[in-house]
C-alpha cells in the first residue's frame, strides 16, 4: 500500500460508525483491490479519494441514526424501570427537585442582592469616597460622609484618575415639606446633587436636558413618581416647589424613578448650587464638617489602588494640620456598597451584614443540594443492585464497561433534567410567596435567559455526572458470569456496603435535625431578646425645622398628652433603635477613663414614653430645674462597667470635654438599642439644653394606648395643623419600622429555617427510600420464614433488632459531630441559648420512627403476601 | 418505520435476490443493475443500516468467496418479507387499470 492510501484508510477507520466498524472497512478494502486490478493505482487512489468522500454524508446519518436508537433504547430501559420502581423514582426526582428549588432560589437572592446599583453602565469605576478617623482610645469611626471641599480638589488635583466628581447632600435623611399649592408632604428622599451627577449615574430623562438641568441654583429635577404625586396630570415643566416654607425650587426635568436595586433612591434632586445661598454655606466650606456623599466616576484605565495611594499625600496638601490626626480616606466601589457597606451615616439601610449572610445561605444551598445528590447515589446504588441481572446480559450481548457507564450516567441524567425541569416550575410557582416572605422581588428574569439556560444545562449535566458516575463505576464493575448465576449475592445482602450507606445516611439525618432545631431556637432566642422597650404603640413624629421642636413644644404636647388615648410623648435627637450618637464620657477626677458611649438626647417624659424602667434614682424631673443641664441616665450595663451597683451609681460625677460634669440622677434597665448580634452597651441619656432645642428636637415620639389608633392619629394631626400649618404631618409606626429596619436578619431566619426543614425533609426522603429498598430485597427471606412458620411479628421484630443497632451507631457517630458544630456556631452570638440534650434525643426519635416507618410498611406488605409469589423462582 | 423509502425498497429486494450472497458490495452492485445508478458505499450503508436496526435484516458476519476479510452478510426477516409483501400488494393494487394514454402527434 502506497502512502496516500494508508492515510485513506487510517482516516476512513475513524470515520466509520463504531458499531459496524470491521465489516464496513472490509468492504471498502475489497472494492479498492478489486479496483486496483481494473485500473492503474492513480485512478484507483483517485476512485478511493472519491468514495469516501462520497459516503461521508451517508456515514454520518448512518451514525446519527444509531446513536439516536441507542438513546432510545436507553431512554425506554430507564423509563420502564422508573415505572416499575415507583417509590424509588418519586423520591429520587422529588428530592432533587426539592434540592435544586432551594438551589435556584438562593442562587436568586444571591443574584438580586449582588446586582444592586450594576444598572449604570459606568457602575464598575464609580466609587464612593469615604473617610475612616481613629478617634481616642482606639476607636475608629468609618463615616460614609466626607468634607465637601474634597470633591473639588480630588477633580483638580487628579485629572489623569479622577474623570468626573458629584456630592450629594440629604440633609441626614430628615426631610424637607415641599408645598405645591395646597399640597404639602415631608419628602426624605430629596437631595442636593452637583449637575455633574447625570455624567456619574444613569439616570433616564423624561423632559429635561441631562447637560444642563441642574447648572442653575434652584433647579430641580424630579422623578416620574414624585411628578405624578405634586402635579397630577398637570405638565410638571416650569412649575416650581416651596421648600421648607422658606424659598422655591424650579422643575428642569423629570427622570424615572430608580429601580429598586440601587442604594439611593431620590426622588428630587435640587442643584448643589443653590446650597451656597443658604445658611449651609460655612459647611461647604472647611475640612472639618463630614456634609456630604461624594461619588467619583475613575478613568477607564485606572484603579482605585492609584488614588487610595494617594490620599496621604493629598490630605499634606490640602486638609489643615490640625486635622491630620487619624483621619484618611479611601474608595469604596459602588457595586459593593448594598452588601457590604455599614459605614455611619450611611444614605439608605443596606443589608448590613449582607455578605456573611450571602455566604451562610450560599453554604445552605450548597449543603441541601450536596444531602440530595447523596441521597441520589445511596438510593441508586441500592437499587442497581437490584438491576445487576439486566447488567449481566448487556455485558453478555457485548456491551462495554465504558458503555454501560455512559448508560447509567445517562439514566441519572434523564432523572436530573426531568428533576431540573420539575424544580423550574415549582421555583415559577413559588415565587411570589417567597418574594411575600422574605420581601424581595425576585424572579428569573434576573438573569437573561441565555445565561440561565446555559447555566441550568450546566448545572443539570454537573449533577447528572455527580450523582452518576459512582453507582455507574460501582455497578458496572460486576462480572457477567456471577450476576447472572441464582448463586450471585449483592453486595447490598453481603452487608457491610449496606450498613455504610444506611449508617451514612443516617449520620445525616441526625446531624441535619439537630443542627436545624439548633438554629430556629437560637433564632427565636434572640428575637425574643431583642426587644426590651415597648416598641408597639409608639408612632414617630417627624418635627425637625417645625414650630413644634421649638416654641409650640411644651403647648402641643399639653395638648395632645390630653387625650386620654395617648399615654406621652417625649422629643428626641435620634430615634430609639435605629440610630445613636457616641459622645466622650469619663468619671470625674479619672481622665483616663474616657471611652465613647453610645448617647441619647431626648426631652422630658423619654422613661415614660419608652416603657423603661428607673432601677435606681430618678427619672428627670420639671421639678429641678438643674436637670436641664447637668443630669443624666445611666443603664444597667453602663453602671456595671463603671464598677458600680445601681444604687452607688446614683450622684456619682462623669466629666464631659465639651460640656463639664454631669451628674447621674438614675439607673435604667438595659434595652437593646442596636443589632441582634451586638451585646447591650452603655448608655448615656441627657435632656437636651435648653437653648439648643430648636436644632435638636427631631423627632417626636407618642406613646398611645389605644384601640381606635385611626382616629387618635387623626387628632394628632389635627392638633398639629394648629400649631404648624405650615408643615407636613408625617408619622410612621416604630415597630413597623424597626421591623422593617431588622428586615433582612428577619428574613435571613425566615428564609434559613425554611430550608433547614427542608434539608430535614430531604434527609428523612433518603433514609425512607434506602430503608425501603433494603427491606425489599429481604422479601425473599421473610417469604421463606414464613413458609417455615415464623408470625408476622417475629419477622418484624428480626428486621427492625438489625436496624436498631444501626440507628443506634449512627446517632452515637452524629452526637459528638452535631455537638461541636452547634457550639462553634453559636459562638457568633452575643445571646446564645445552651445547647440542649433533648434536641438531641428528638433527633434519635425522629430517625428512629422515619426508620421504622418504612421498615413496617415494606416488611408487613411481604409479611401478608402469599410466600409463592416471591418464591415462584426459585 | 410504518413505510419503506424507495432505496430502502430496493436494498431490501437486492438483498431476497442475491440470496446468501448479500453484502454491501454486492447490494451496490445489484442496485446498479437494477437502476443503472452507482452509488456511493456510504450512501447505501445509511439506509441499509436502518433497515438492520429496525428489524427488517439481519445480519452475520462471514469472510467473502473472493477475500478472506470477514463481512457482513444480511439476509431478509419475516419482519421484512412482511413489509414487502404489503408494499407489493400496495403498488398493484394503487396501478391496477392503469393504460398509459396515447399521446396524438
Amino acid at each position: 500500500m502506497t502512502k496516500n492510501t494508508q492515510v485513506a484508510f487510517f482516516m476512513l477507520r475513524h470515520v466509520l460508525p463504531r458499531h459496524d466498524r470491521d465489516s464496513l472497512y472490509n468492504n471498502f478494502e475489497i472494492l479498492y483491490e478489486n479496483k486496483l486490478q481494473e485500473k492503474s493505482r492513480f485512478l484507483a487512489q483517485f476512485w478511493l479519494w472519491g468514495q469516501i468522500l462520497r459516503s461521508l454524508p451517508g456515514l454520518i446519518s448512518a451514525i446519527i441514526y444509531w446513536r439516536y436508537t441507542m438513546f432510545k433504547n436507553y431512554l425506554k430501559t430507564t423509563l420502564r424501570n422508573m415505572a416499575r420502581n415507583k417509590l424509588y423514582s418519586i423520591l429520587n426526582i422529588s428530592g432533587l427537585s426539592i434540592g435544586l428549588v432551594c438551589f435556584i432560589l438562593i442562587g436568586l437572592y444571591i443574584i438580586h442582592e449582588k446586582s444592586y446599583d450594576r444598572f449604570h453602565k459606568n457602575a464598575r469605576n464609580i466609587y464612593r469616597v469615604v473617610k475612616k478617623s481613629n478617634l481616642e482610645n482606639g476607636v475608629v469611626r468609618n463615616s460614609a460622609t466626607v468634607p465637601s471641599l474634597l470633591a473639588l480638589s480630588l477633580k483638580m488635583e487628579y485629572p489623569g484618575i479622577v474623570n468626573d466628581v458629584v456630592r450629594f447632600w440629604h440633609y441626614w435623611g430628615l426631610g424637607f415639606n415641599i408645598q405645591y399649592k395646597d399640597n404639602i408632604f415631608k419628602e426624605v428622599n430629596f437631595a442636593f446633587a452637583d449637575s455633574t451627577v447625570f455624567n456619574v449615574f444613569d439616570f433616564e430623562f423624561l423632559i429635561g436636558n441631562p447637560e444642563d438641568a441642574l447648572n442653575a441654583p434652584y433647579s430641580v429635577v424630579i422623578t416620574e413618581s414624585a411628578a405624578t404625586k405634586y402635579f397630577g396630570n398637570e405638565n410638571p415643566i416650569g412649575k416650581s416647589l416651596r421648600i421648607n416654607d422658606g424659598y422655591e425650587v424650579h422643575l428642569t426635568g423629570v427622570v424615572k424613578d430608580l429601580p429598586r436595586r440601587s442604594h439611593f433612591h431620590f426622588d428630587f434632586l435640587t442643584a448643589f448650587s443653590t446650597l451656597y445661598q443658604m445658611p449651609w454655606r460655612g459647611y461647604l466650606e472647611n475640612w472639618r464638617e463630614d456634609f456630604c456623599y461624594i461619588y467619583i466616576l475613575l478613568n477607564d484605565n485606572v484603579s482605585a489602588e492609584m488614588l487610595n495611594e494617594k490620599f496621604p499625600t493629598f490630605i499634606q496638601k490640602y486638609i489643615p494640620s490640625e486635622l491630620h490626626a487619624g483621619n484618611s480616606f479611601f474608595l469604596q466601589q459602588l457595586v459593593d456598597i448594598h452588601l457590604k457597606s455599614n459605614l455611619e451615616d450611611e444614605i439608605e439601610i443596606g443589608s448590613q451584614t449582607g455578605y456573611v449572610q450571602i455566604y451562610i445561605l450560599f453554604s445552605i444551598a450548597l449543603f441541601i443540594l450536596i444531602i440530595a445528590i447523596i441521597n441520589y447515589i445511596n438510593m441508586t446504588t441500592a437499587y442497581y443492585s437490584i438491576r445487576v441481572k439486566e447488567i449481566g446480559v448487556r455485558k453478555v450481548l457485548g456491551s462495554q464497561r465504558i458503555q454501560l457507564v455512559f448508560q447509567f450516567i445517562g439514566e441519572s441524567a434523564i432523572l436530573c433534567f426531568i428533576a431540573l425541569l420539575l424544580s423550574l416550575v415549582v421555583v415559577k410557582a413559588i415565587l411570589p410567596i417567597f418574594n411575600a416572605v422574605i420581601g424581595k422581588n425576585l424572579s428569573l428574569s434576573l438573569i437573561n435567559p441565555v445565561q440561565l439556560f446555559v447555566s441550568l444545562l450546566g448545572l443539570g449535566i454537573l449533577i447528572s455526572f455527580i450523582s452518576g458516575i459512582y453507582p455507574a463505576f460501582y455497578i458496572s464493575g460486576f462480572q457477567p458470569i456471577e450476576v447472572l448465576s441464582s448463586l450471585f449475592k449483592t453486595d447490598m445482602k453481603k452487608g457491610l456496603g449496606r450498613k455504610t450507606l444506611v449508617v451514612s445516611q443516617l449520620i445525616i439525618a441526625s446531624l441535619l435535625i439537630i443542627g436545624s432545631l439548633m438554629i430556629s431556637r437560637q433564632f427565636d432566642y434572640i428575637h425574643k431578646y431583642n426587644v426590651q422597650f415597648d416598641k408597639d404603640n409608639i408612632i414617630i413624629l417627624s418635627v425637625n425645622m417645625t414650630p413644634i421642636a421649638h416654641d409650640h413644644y411644651d403647648a402641643f404636647v399639653n395638648k395632645i398628652t390630653e387625650n386620654p388615648a395617648i399615654v406621652n410623648a417625649t422629643g428626641m435627637r435620634t430615634v430609639v433603635g435605629f440610630e445613636h450618637i457616641k459622645e466622650p464620657f469619663s468619671i470625674k477626677g479619672n481622665p483616663a477613663s474616657q471611652q465613647m458611649m453610645p448617647f441619647y438626647l431626648v426631652r422630658h417624659n423619654f422613661v415614660g414614653t419608652f416603657g423603661v424602667e428607673v432601677l435606681a434614682g430618678r427619672d428627670f424631673s420639671r421639678k429641678f430645674s438643674t436637670d436641664e443641664i447637668e443630669a443624666i441616665l445611666i443603664n444597667q450595663t453602663m453602671a456595671k462597667q463603671l464598677g458600680w451597683s445601681e444604687e452607688e451609681a446614683v450622684g456619682k460625677m462623669l466629666t464631659h470635654p465639651g460640656w463639664g460634669e454631669l451628674k447621674v440622677i438614675g439607673v435604667i434597665s438595659d434595652f437593646n438599642f442596636e443589632s441582634l448580634h451586638s451585646t447591650i452597651k452603655p448608655l448615656v441619656i441627657k435632656l437636651i439644653w435648653p437653648w439648643r432645642q430648636a436644632p435638636l428636637t427631631d423627632y417626636l415620639a407618642v406613646r398611645m394606648n389605644t384601640k381606635d389608633i385611626k382616629n387618635t392619629i387623626q387628632f394628632i394631626g389635627n392638633t398639629w395643623k394648629q400649631f404648624a400649618p405650615n408643615s407636613a404631618f408625617d408619622y410612621y409606626f416604630l415597630n413597623k419600622k424597626l421591623d422593617q429596619f431588622y428586615r433582612t436578619e428577619a428574613t435571613f431566619s425566615k428564609a434559613s429555617s425554611l430550608f433547614t426543614i427542608l434539608a430535614i425533609v430531604l434527609a428523612c426522603f433518603g433514609l425512607l427510600g434506602l430503608i425501603s429498598f433494603i427491606t425489599e430485597t429481604k422479601t425473599k427471606e421473610i417469604a421463606l420464614r414464613k413458609v417455615l412458620g415464623a408470625s408476622v411479628a417475629k419477622i418484624i421484630g428480626l428486621i427492625l433488632r438489625e436496624f436498631i443497632f444501626l440507628i443506634v451507631i449512627a446517632n452515637l457517630i452524629a452526637y459528638p459531630i452535631a455537638y461541636f458544630a452547634v457550639n462553634i456556631w453559636l459562638q457568633n452570638f452575643a445571646y446564645r441559648i445552651q445547647v440542649s440534650f433533648w434536641i438531641f434525643a428528638l433527633a434519635t426519635v425522629f430517625t428512629f420512627f422515619t426508620s421504622f416507618l418504612a421498615i413496617m410498611f415494606h416488611t408487613l406488605k411481604a409479611a401478608y403476601t402469599n410466600p409463592v409469589d416471591y418464591l415462584r423462582y426459585e | 418505520m410504518p413505510e419503506l423509502t424507495r432505496k430502502e425498497e430496493q436494498i431490501l429486494l437486492a438483498v431476497h435476490f442475491l440470496q446468501n450472497d448479500a453484502y454491501l458490495i454486492t447490494i451496490r452492485d445489484r442496485i446498479k443493475q437494477m437502476t443503472g445508478t452507482e452509488y456511493a458505499v456510504g450512501t447505501i450503508y445509511a439506509p441499509l443500516n436502518r433497515l438492520h436496526i429496525n428489524g427488517y435484516l439481519d445480519s452475520y458476519m462471514k469472510e467473502t468467496k473472493e477475500s478472506n476479510k470477514p463481512v457482513r452478510y444480511y439476509r431478509v426477516t419475516k419482519q421484512g418479507y412482511e413489509a414487502l409483501a404489503e408494499l407489493k400488494k400496495l403498488t398493484e393494487e394503487m396501478w391496477e387499470g392503469f393504460v398509459t394514454p396515447v399521446f396524438e402527434a
